[in-house]
């Protein structure tokens, strides 16, 4: 590492801190601005994101930041990283879209969509936490219009 | 008893994100989810980005138009629930009267009726040749049509989907032969034909309904 190596301090939501080089940091878009901002004091705040999140967060930054891996190597570790459970890949998601990091955040929800894609409405509803706010003929309507689908 | 964790819930416009990769039959299918979900899927930014995603990847949404006896045969079987096309015949030209015309859209399964024409009094041996395209600024299908009649007038007319009630005439474009043995393709909110009669490539601008030299 050269001497020029820079380190943030990262404090989650639970007041855990993660000391980290700026290099790794700096793949959340939100970091880098605050860095050439210049208003990272000493502590960089992330409200949104608990420590268990920024471990599985700084576990793929790491990965991805290695030198000489290669790109199956990372695919392979892409795979692993998103077996995870449901709670833990939307908070994932979350954290992604907070620290602003793109490429992490598509492979996330392409997750997402590749387990949702054969699921019921009701299933889609319950992954997502949204109300059924049709009535019973009105859902009835769309479903019969959309009868192939259901196949 | 082993404590539940709480499952986040992630907020709309990622869940839209999310919705943008899906195919369309998954979608069709989260029609019901909920009112919101089901004016999303319709909506007409929302299957703009969507189609222009979809194009990357395989299966994007396709159209065909043609004949209605020979592009499609839509069939229930016993249980009524699937139905069947028949996408052998895909050519953009026919002869004689042959209305009505359909465009099908595979990946939603729904087809529009184009409107039949005034009717001559006399029945005129036309050649048709249809165009479908795409136009980027209102993000609407056109459809252009030239009727070749024996007597050498050629009409040209344009039905734009989801919104005009009838065929509209096109003013002030010049005559041109397509070649039908060469379908017209159409690309970023323009059609390319080729006209038979100067060999030469035309394109038609959807955005303005007028040939671009």
């Amino acid at each position: 590492m050269s001497s020029s190596t820079k380190f943030l301090t990262l404090k989650t939501c639970d007041d855990k801190k993660f000391v980290l080089d700026e290099a790794i940091a700096v793949r959340s878009q939100t970091i880098k601005n605050m860095v050439e901002d210049d208003c990272v004091s000493n502590v960089i705040p992330l409200p949104n994101v608990d420590s268990k999140t920024m471990t599985k967060v700084i576990e793929y930054w790491k990965k991805h930041s290695e030198e000489g891996i290669s790109k199956d190597m990372l695919m392979d570790f892409d795979k692993a990283f998103v077996k995870v459970h449901h709670s833990i890949l939307h908070a994932l998601i979350l954290a992604a879209n907070f620290l602003n990091d793109k490429e992490m955040l598509d492979m996330m929800c392409q997750e997402v969509v590749d387990r949702i894609k054969g699921k019921t409405p009701e299933e889609i509803r319950k992954e997502f936490d949204i109300k059924n706010d049709f009535t019973p003929e009105e859902e009835e309507e769309i479903r019969k219009e959309n009868a192939w689908a259901f196949e | 008893m082993i404590p539940m964790r709480r499952i986040p819930t992630l907020p709309q416009e990622l869940i839209i994100e999310i919705f943008l990769c899906l195919s369309v039959i998954s979608l069709m299918r989260f029609r019901c989810v909920s009112k919101f979900f089901d004016a999303l899927v319709l909506d007409s930014d929302f299957t703009h980005v969507h189609h222009l995603r979809s194009m990357t990847h395989d299966g994007g949404t396709k159209f065909h138009m043609g004949k209605i006896e020979d592009l499609y045969v839509v069939d229930l079987n016993e249980d009524e629930n699937t139905s069947r096309w028949n996408s052998d015949c895909h050519d953009q030209y026919f002869n004689g009267p042959c209305e009505p015309v359909i465009i099908f859209n595979p990946s939603t399964r729904k087809m529009v009726l184009l409107p039949h024409r005034k009717k001559n009094s006399h029945l005129v041996k036309s050649l048709y040749y249809y165009s479908l395209g795409h136009e980027l600024i209102e993000k609407k299908y056109k459809v252009m049509m030239q009727v070749h009649n024996s007597g050498g007038h050629i009409k040209k007319i344009v039905f734009t989907l989801s919104k005009d009630k009838s065929w509209r005439k096109i003013k002030n474009i010049s005559d041109f032969f397509p070649c039908f043995s060469m379908k017209g393709c159409s690309i970023k909110g323009v059609i390319y034909m080729m006209d038979y009669s100067k060999n030469s490539i035309v394109v038609f601008d959807l955005r303005a309904e007028e040939l671009l030299d």
